[in-house]
């Protein structure tokens, strides 16, 4: 996961070697989302909702059990034991990122956890307020997405249920 | 929640036509910014976290859609630009999945804060 990497790995770096980092886990983000690329374009939205649908549930499922879940233990789906099936299913990138972001929660029990959170949203921060001036200086007429109908679609989403 | 229904008339169908694409989105960001500052506001209230799910679900409805044309090869933004905008995505992906399994109203001022940043660049016109 870039950013928590980043975040762990980046202790009081200077701002200029912050913003360096900034553009390796930028790279990395890309990477690590282009094996599911080619899945993602076009109908990339739907499949996004699904899997978020998926991880919601999940979400909820913990927070109805009250108590802090160590989520390697719920997933992957398979006996910690069996080695062979582990690495291949590690092999499948897109699991094996959903497996990681799953354990971020996990990750952050305790102090270091406490720290490694104030990190990343630190980190977070300085590529909005960058992502804020790259946008600012657009030609007028460029947005983020292309996709009004969609963009559309969800503003009107009701959000009150 | 009367905050929460007025917010969700903001941007009725009449509004969004007389935008233009970066209004557009900018108001989007501002109202999901808007929802999550209401459950805040409200915290004690939600004891189900429903107000919080239904707000976390409309960010990332939002953020879907940028994530989905962010990955579109075809997408016409400048490569810095959008591998910033896709790092913010997976950041706020695993943020509403931490909030939503362990809430703490705390939790969603980085939400509030990058949402708002990006509608201030994107009205910086």
């Amino acid at each position: 996961m870039p950013l928590l990497h980043t975040a762990q790995a980046g202790g009081a770096a200077m701002p200029v070697a912050r913003l360096a980092e900034h553009a390796r886990v930028a790279s990395q983000a890309v990477r690590s989302t282009a094996s599911e690329g080619t899945s993602l374009a076009g109908g990339g939205y739907g499949q996004l909702r699904a899997r978020q649908d998926d991880l919601n549930e999940l979400a909820q499922a913990i927070r109805r059990e009250g108590a802090r879940v160590e989520m390697h233990k719920l997933f992957p789906p398979y006996p910690p034991e069996q080695e062979d099936r582990m690495a291949y299913l590690d092999q499948i990138s897109g699991l094996r990122r959903q497996i990681e972001a799953l354990m971020f929660p996990a990750a952050q029990a305790g102090e270091s956890g406490q720290k490694q959170a104030t990190q990343a949203n630190d980190l977070a921060s300085d590529i909005s307020r960058n992502s804020q001036k790259m946008l600012a200086a657009l030609n007028s007429k460029q947005a983020i997405s292309g996709n009004r109908p969609l963009l559309e679609a969800v503003a009107q989403m009701d959000p009150v249920q | 929640m009367m905050g929460m229904q007025t917010i969700a008339q903001e941007l009725d169908v009449n509004v969004m036509d007389e935008l233009a694409g970066r209004e557009l989105e900018a108001a989007v960001l501002n109202k999901a910014a808007a929802l999550l500052e209401e459950v805040i506001g409200h915290w004690e209230e939600d004891a189900d976290h429903a107000l919080l799910d239904n707000a976390l679900k409309y960010n990332q409805g939002l953020w879907s859609v940028f994530q989905a044309e962010l990955l579109d090869d075809s997408n016409p933004l400048p490569a810095q630009l959008r591998e910033s905008i896709l790092s913010l995505s997976s950041f706020v992906d695993r943020r509403i999945f931490e909030v939503m399994a362990y809430p703490e109203p705390a939790k969603l001022d980085i939400l509030i804060r990058i949402n708002r940043g990006l509608a201030d660049g994107l009205m910086a016109h």
